[in-house]
């Protein structure tokens, strides 16, 4: 009885119903603004009335579920909304078949078209909302996923081939005019990301008075979305970009470069607006195009091209397209080392010219300056390229790492000038400007660390060092510290240690003599270096020569007064060392004249007599002929002596005599008198003697470089045990920093430890070493 | 069961048993292993030895010197002369293995009473019969090969030093080496650069063993960046290929 009466008030809600949805959906293709009617509310209380009445009167039992007849109010309600869904998108549909191939057309259309569907599905919502928990139950899906599944079933399906071909066009427009359209195409492009959604909610912007589609679950559009839309989106970019790449094959690489990066931009621009979904996919083809396929013909044609012509800005720009991946950064890595490479041996090739040309030793310091400069120079503009343009980038800094290593040890003389370079820059140094020390002091250790051989560069280092410290002029004791304490902590060997022993034993020496208050004998004044042994790459101590009487008793006084401090130690003097000054009265005149100690014992002897021979002057100091020679020699040449032969010949016969020169006279009272080499008698140099230094040096460093291997590779067995070969020879040349051993060098001490029975060769694995106790 | 003698325990021994008769170590540690170091048992070996070769020792008497203590150089000719080989043939150095003999070109008594009884013969016409089956072990069983080779090197090394002149080992590698393995032809023709390579040493000359075993001819095989061979090998190989040093 009920039911026919709820059937007639049925009726009158379909059609209330049908005629507002009717209204709504002409306001809608109006765009004109509408208000909700009270009417809206009335029907959504009798649908609520509805269907809590119907459900009272006509129970659900489990029979009734099965029952396929859809006789139910709430079946009947359904129907009616998605009659209402329905009628309206076929009226969508009519006027989109109608578009033909017009894109902006149609693309306003569409966009329209979702727009008011979206709202029209709202405002129904809102009148059958109350149906929402049963249609779950009855049909499987709430009324949003069946607003959306009506959309898709009457409009999509039928039209995503026009829709997806629409998209495609007016993006093509974007991409010709390299610049972002009509955003209207995301509307489009939200319609293929929604589809196939069956959990949504509608939302409503009040303000933007938009309306959006929320999926819940992205997982369901997923396939819909790949298939009809980021696939064959993805196929046509890359498409399109293909040929325009190659249309551009002829164009400069920095054009392309531009190109390629505004490219890129403007499509992740589009991505962003419209499809964000893809945004990656679309990142990830667009790298492959333009980075991954393009990289290495883009570094080979052009890094070197820009360094060389200083294109430092376009060479970030490169940069900035190919670090997008960041594999690829190695080619331009490539490039880099073999430009910096060449450079670097061209300054070496020059070096080497110039230093065939030249004959003897003056000049190697202006080839040590020329050399370290120019090499500075480079890597200073390697470096900052690296810091401006490239950010720091690891690859980068390992090529040039590379590059200027192995250039700069292919000149064979480079720890000499470095050596050399380190003492120019280190006298030039008066320790005013802290900053302008630090930074003479980087170059050093730059060009340090650049060294393989570093034992043989700080061998030189010690002989110039020993050079500087000795001389009160050039002392500068904290510099010498500074630069030592980096050297330290670069690379670890017992030189180092030496080295700062030097140091120490000058600082020491002064600071004894300030403490003693050494009372100064008036008629010779003394200052004195102690110098620990051994450390100091002096050569034989000459202790037998005989210093006249005016020193002896302040070396007596010094030697007292510190074996009164350190009891039990052992001093020698070195008297082929050190330099001081005379005071010589003659004429009624005062002369000055700078000497070396050895000079002045042997002068100093014209106090007892006016001449003596030869033989005589030895038998009272114990100097040597060529000391003698050195010595003398330019008293000589100034006049102040006289000798029976020429000046400079040498003291061959031991009965000539020497004399003071009774009348000297000089205008200038302050005369240099070092042993000068143009004050010497002509010597042969016999090739042997020179290189006998030479030859000693090189044969310790070669003892040292096999003891440090020797003890590296023992510590290593120690630790191991058993170790292969291969492991072994790794290990060793990691460890050792203070050269590159190479690995003919290891294997012989390899061989050499396995004869003195500290490792053996395994019986099966010729490849394997065992350590013997 | 007496328990293996450690080091030191067995250089006692190895003295014991020098007190009873004059052998070198090789032999009294062959002997002492033999008996498993049972320094009675070995004396008793010994004397055994000694009862039964009253031939052996005329036969030694033989070649030896004026004073019978030893056969020097010409003795060994001798010898060889009437066994019918030459002073270069390989055999004879097989043989003074077999003699675990101390030092070439010396022969002492105990090295022919020794040797003369492990190979079951009591004069040089008997020894010459079982040359031919000696020539054929050392011929084509490696495992002879590489013994003799490798005791080779501590009958030609001096007692001073711990390693051999090259000339000697040359020597070693034609005499002992080039019928086998072919490549060592080419190897004797590889003259060193460097002056401090005239002596070759233990674990060089074992090494020249395993490179013809396992390179061989072929030297494609050869590692010479990461393998464990010596540096005089190496040499070798860069002899071969010069262009290979980079």
């Amino acid at each position: 009885m009920s039911g026919i009466i709820l059937n007639q008030r049925f009726q009158k809600v379909e059609e209330m119903c049908l005629e507002h949805a009717r209204i709504l959906k002409q306001n809608l293709f109006a765009g004109v603004q509408f208000k909700l009617p009270k009417q809206i509310m009335e029907l959504n209380s009798e649908i609520l009335n509805l269907s809590s009445e119907w459900s009272r009167s006509f129970p659900k039992n489990a029979h009734s579920q099965q029952n396929a007849k859809n006789d139910g109010m709430e079946d009947k309600l359904i129907n009616l909304y998605k009659q209402c869904l329905n009628e309206f998108v076929t009226d969508l549909y009519e006027q989109f078949k109608e578009t033909q191939n017009q894109k902006d057309i149609t693309l306003q259309l569409v966009a329209k078209h979702y727009h008011d569907y979206k709202a029209y599905s709202y405002w129904l919502y809102k009148i059958f909302y109350h149906l929402d928990s049963s249609t779950l139950s009855t049909v499987g899906a709430d009324l949003h996923s069946l607003s959306l599944e009506a959309i898709q079933k009457g409009y999509f399906k039928e039209g995503k081939e026009k829709l997806f071909s629409t998209i495609l066009d007016v993006l093509l427009e974007s991409r010709q005019q390299e610049i972002l359209l009509d955003k209207k195409v995301k509307s489009l492009c939200e319609l293929f990301i929604v589809m196939d959604a069956k959990s949504v909610r509608l939302k409503y912007e009040r303000e933007q008075s938009m309306y959006d589609y929320i999926c819940l679950n992205f997982q369901e559009t997923e396939k819909s979305y790949r298939d009809n839309f980021e696939n064959k989106f993805i196929d046509e970019t890359k498409k399109f970009y293909k040929v325009q790449i190659s249309e551009r094959k002829n164009l400069g690489a920095i054009e392309f470069v531009r190109w390629a990066l505004k490219v890129i931009q403007l499509e992740e621009q589009m991505s962003l607006e419209s499809y964000s979904k893809s945004f990656d996919k679309i990142k990830n083809s667009l790298n492959q195009l333009f980075v991954k396929e393009q990289a290495q013909r883009l570094s080979t044609t052009t890094v070197q091209y820009l360094l060389s012509v200083d294109g430092i800005t376009q060479l970030g720009e490169l940069y900035n397209l190919i670090s997008r991946e960041k594999d690829c950064v190695k080619f331009i890595a490539e490039e880099f080392t073999v430009y910096f490479l060449s450079q670097v041996r061209q300054v070496n090739q020059n070096i080497s010219d110039q230093s065939k040309q030249q004959s003897q030793g003056q000049n190697k310091q202006v080839l040590a300056e020329n050399l370290c400069n120019q090499i500075l120079e480079i890597m200073e503009k390697a470096k900052d390229i690296i810091k401006t343009q490239m950010q720091n980038s690891s690859k980068l800094i390992q090529a040039y790492q590379n590059a200027f290593t192995t250039a700069f040890n292919e000149v064979d003389e480079a720890p000499f000038y470095v050596a050399l370079f380190a003492d120019m820059l280190i006298r030039s140094d008066k320790g005013i400007n802290e900053i302008e020390t630090d930074i003479k002091l980087n170059k050093i250790f730059t060009l340090f660390q650049l060294l393989y051989q570093r034992d043989k560069f700080l061998q030189h280092h010690q002989k110039f060092l020993s050079q500087r410290l000795l001389n009160q002029i050039n002392q500068n004791l904290n510099l010498e510290k500074n630069l030592l304490q980096k050297f330290k902590g670069e690379t670890q060997t017992n030189v180092l240690a030496q080295l700062q022993n030097m140091v120490n034993d000058i600082q020491q020496s002064l600071r004894f003599i300030s403490d003693q208050k050494i009372h100064k004998n008036q008629k010779f004044e003394l200052s004195v270096y102690l110098l620990s042994f051994g450390c100091w790459p002096i050569g034989k101590i000459q202790d037998e020569i005989i210093p006249p009487l005016q020193m002896i008793n302040s070396l007596s006084l010094y030697e007292q007064i510190y074996q009164e401090k350190n009891n039990g130690r052992i001093l020698q003097w070195t008297f082929n060392y050190g330099s001081g000054e005379i005071n010589y009265k003659i004429q009624n005149d005062k002369y000055y004249f700078s000497v070396t100690t050895l000079q002045i014992i042997s002068f100093l002897q014209f106090n007892q007599e006016d001449q003596l021979t030869i033989q005589q002057i030895y038998d009272r100091t114990q100097i040597n002929q060529i000391d003698l020679e050195n010595s003398l020699i330019p008293f000589i040449c100034n006049k102040i002596l006289q000798r029976q032969k020429q000046d400079l010949d040498t003291f061959s016969d031991k009965n000539e005599i020497i004399k003071l020169n009774l009348v000297f006279n000089n205008k200038q009272k302050r005369i240099k008198m070092l042993p000068h080499s143009k004050m010497q008698p002509k010597r042969e140099r016999k090739l042997g003697e020179l290189t006998q230094e030479e030859k000693e040096y090189e044969e310790q460093l070669i003892k040292q470089r096999e003891f440090v291997v020797d003890s590296q590779l023992v510590r290593t067995m120690k630790s191991k045990k058993t170790i292969k070969h291969f492991d072994l020879l790794a290990q060793c040349q990691q460890m050792i920093t203070i050269f590159k051993p190479d690995v003919k060098f290891v294997k012989k001490r390899i061989e050499n430890l396995i004869e003195r029975g500290y490792i053996k060769r395994d019986e099966v694995d010729c490849n394997l070493y065992h350590y013997l106790n | 069961m007496r328990s293996k003698p450690n080091q030191a325990q067995e250089d006692i021994m190895i003295k014991d048993l020098q007190r009873v008769i004059q052998l070198n170590d090789l032999q009294a540690r062959e002997i002492l292993n033999q008996t498993q170091w049972n320094l009675q048992k070995a004396t008793n070996y010994i004397l055994d030895i000694q009862k039964s070769g009253i031939k052996i020792e005329e036969q030694f008497k033989k070649y030896a010197t004026k004073q019978s203590l030893v056969i020097d150089e010409n003795g060994i000719s001798q010898f060889c002369k009437e066994l019918e080989i030459d002073l270069m043939d390989p055999v004879i150095l097989y043989i003074s293995y077999i003699f675990k003999s101390e030092t070439m070109g010396i022969y002492t008594k105990f090295d022919f009473l020794y040797g003369f009884t492990i190979l079951k013969v009591q004069s040089t016409s008997e020894l010459k019969k079982v040359l031919k089956r000696l020539k054929d072990d050392l011929n084509n069983n490696q495992e002879i090969q590489k013994s003799v080779y490798k005791y080779c090197f501590d009958f030609t090394k001096q007692k001073n030093r711990k390693d051999i002149e090259l000339r000697f080992a040359q020597g070693l590698w034609e005499t002992l080496l080039t019928n086998t393995f072919p490549i060592m032809k080419q190897f004797l023709k590889y003259q060193i650069q460097e002056k401090d390579q005239k002596h070759i040493s233990r674990d060089t000359y074992y090494m020249v063993w395993e490179f013809c075993v396992q390179i061989g001819e072929d030297l494609s095989k050869y590692d010479y960046k990461n393998g464990a061979w010596p540096t005089f090998i190496d040499g070798f190989y860069l002899y071969m290929f010069p262009n290979h040093k980079q």
